[in-house]
């Protein structure tokens, strides 16, 4: 039994190891070309650990690129789609936690149907739908996008959180004057504020990744997002792989930061979207 | 309590994705039945089925369709399976560091998809690339590989860092699911002296298998329509090899500009998400499952 026990921990260590190894080896790439010197980085064979380190990589991405247009590009669409996202799906979710009404279960139905939808059909129709309203090339056109690809989603992670927190105390606000709106505004959503963070940076996440409707709708530089331009990037004839990565390294901490914080109520999210329909 | 109430507050959630998902969503099957080239948006007759025709004529569109069927086959099977392990290491051994583990372990998942494929080409590169160094080191080949540029190993190239992406979302959902299984049954099964194989079949497997049905069918139809991924390594490349059904839709878009073709390209792609859809559910016999 003991020996066992030894053998089956033995491969549970080499198992858990080795998807730490391939989960980390490309990150660890990435970060390691971003401050390897132009000339070594066509070195062959490689060296895994660099004999020179140097941050010329970020500081020409960072001073003499249009990265850090793009980033505040990013920045403000992802904030803003994701700001609207939240209030649509407070509402929303708050409405499908504490009400019985007829609509509930095609309502919910309904969020599944646009999850199964592809996303990538509806490019063509929002082009000519932008272009009507005059939005191609503008930032609000892939605010509206984010936003709305996000409500679904954000509104049964919401409805999750509001299911969490008992009715009696809304109830008793509103017994105390307080009209629905204020009961709402005062006593629930500042009980779920973990859920509205969370909520938040999950759909700030998915605006702040999305590329192929921002590639479609915009084409001047000055409105590229972070992903496009670094998209534009890559299509060069010539890359720049030390540039690549300090751009890639740049464009990824963000996301890693709010995922970090996430994590456990995406999971939370998730199952319930997911499973619980 | 007032019955207008919820949907007052559902209202902007049903305009917005009224407005901007199922009406374009009906757009589109208008305008796979009408000529619409995007440099002359005034002149599209209605040309009745003659796109839907020309598709199935279309020799890219075949090839198309396979690649889709192999790159979501090959990266889900291996997503799940490699996700299912992971999951059910996680559950059974229990370490100092395990948060800080896990956390690390499912960082792909934050990643974007644009991201992921400018490491993995880098990783791929077929002069530089840090897996010809690998694969030359071990001695499994001796000489470089441009795995974009062959069509013989574009397309694995692009599952393959789907794989790195899509483990954790297994992973995750996996793990959650055999935390929730109630540790008498495990009791009760030791108690008969079950192997621990025979403790899997009969226990974990069908306490897990509902989590099982909707993460795979879940992640099959994102992948059958995710188009970022290869648009970014590949393009489709190279003449053709890796390119998916959903990328094709994108690229008569994008370049081809031809947005009726695009759409009857995305009507198909759509029917037959809904197709798979059905049939899994049929298959794997979800509604008996005791989840919904």
């Amino acid at each position: 039994m003991g020996q066992q026990n030894v053998l089956n921990r033995l491969f549970s260590f080499l198992g858990l190891s080795a998807f730490l190894v391939f989960v980390t080896f490309p990150i660890y790439r990435m970060l390691v070309t971003s401050i390897t010197p132009e000339q070594e980085l066509f070195n062959w064979p490689i060296r895994y650990i660099p004999t020179n380190t140097t941050l010329e990589h970020y500081a020409v991405t960072l001073l003499r690129s249009d990265i850090p247009s793009y980033f505040a590009n990013s920045l403000t669409v992802a904030s803003v789609a994701s700001a609207c996202t939240l209030v649509v799906s407070v509402f929303g979710g708050y409405a499908l936690a504490r009400y019985h009404f007829r609509g509930k279960q095609p309502t919910v139905l309904l969020f599944l149907a646009t999850q199964m939808m592809p996303i990538v059909v509806l490019i063509v129709p929002l082009f000519v739908v932008f272009r009507t309203l005059g939005l191609l090339n503008t930032l609000y056109s892939l605010m509206i996008v984010y936003t709305v690809l996000n409500i679904p989603f954000c509104t049964m992670m919401m409805q999750g959180f509001f299911s969490g927190i008992p009715a009696e105390l809304e109830e008793a606000a509103m017994v105390d004057g307080c009209t629905r709106f204020g009961a709402i505004a005062r006593v629930a959503v500042p009980l779920t504020r973990p859920g509205l963070i969370a909520t938040f940076l999950f759909a700030f996440i998915g605006a702040w990744n999305e590329l192929l409707f921002a590639v479609m709708f915009l084409n001047t530089d000055g409105m590229f997002t972070l992903p496009v331009g670094l998209y534009m990037f890559i299509s060069k004839y010539d890359i720049h792989w030390g540039r690549m990565m300090a751009g890639a390294t740049i464009a990824l901490i963000p996301a890693l930061a709010v995922f970090g914080f996430v994590q456990r109520y995406m999971v939370k999210g998730m199952s319930l979207g997911a499973v619980k329909g | 309590m007032n019955k207008a109430e919820p949907y007052l507050l559902l209202s902007p959630a049903y305009l917005l994705i009224g407005g901007f998902m199922f009406y374009p969503m009906a757009t589109v099957l208008l305008l796979s039945f009408q000529q619409y080239q995007l440099m002359d948006p005034l002149n599209t007759p209605f040309i009745g089925l003659s796109h839907y025709g020309a598709m199935l004529e279309d020799a890219y569109f075949w090839r198309s369709l396979w690649n889709s069927i192999v790159w979501v086959g090959l990266s889900v099977f291996c997503q799940f399976g490699l996700g299912f392990l992971l999951a059910i290491l996680l559950n059974s051994t229990s370490f100092w560091g395990k948060g800080i583990y896990q956390a690390i372990v499912f960082t792909p998942w934050a990643i974007s998809g644009f991201l992921i494929a400018i490491m993995w080409a880098w990783m791929l590169n077929g002069e530089f690339g840090v897996v010809n160094d690998l694969l030359i080191r071990s001695g499994l080949i001796d000489q470089k590989i441009g795995f974009l540029s062959r069509s013989d190993t574009a397309l694995l190239s692009c599952v393959l860092a789907n794989i790195w992406f899509g483990i954790t979302f297994f992973a995750i959902m996996l793990y959650a699911a055999l935390q929730a299984i109630p540790p008498s049954l495990y009791e009760a099964a030791d108690m008969d002296g079950a192997s621990s194989w025979q403790v899997f079949k009969a226990v974990t497997v069908p306490m897990v298998k509902s989590t099982i049905v909707v993460t795979v069918l879940l992640r099959s139809i994102w992948i059958f329509n995710w188009a970022d991924l290869i648009w970014v390594m590949t393009k489709g490349g190279p003449a053709g090899s890796s390119q998916t059904l959903a990328l094709y839709v994108f690229q008569k878009a994008f370049l081809g500009l031809d947005f009726g073709y695009a759409s009857a390209l995305g009507v198909a792609l759509t029917v037959l998400s809904l197709i798979f859809t059905a049939a899994f559910l049929r298959v794997t016999r979800f509604h008996e499952a005791e989840v919904v």
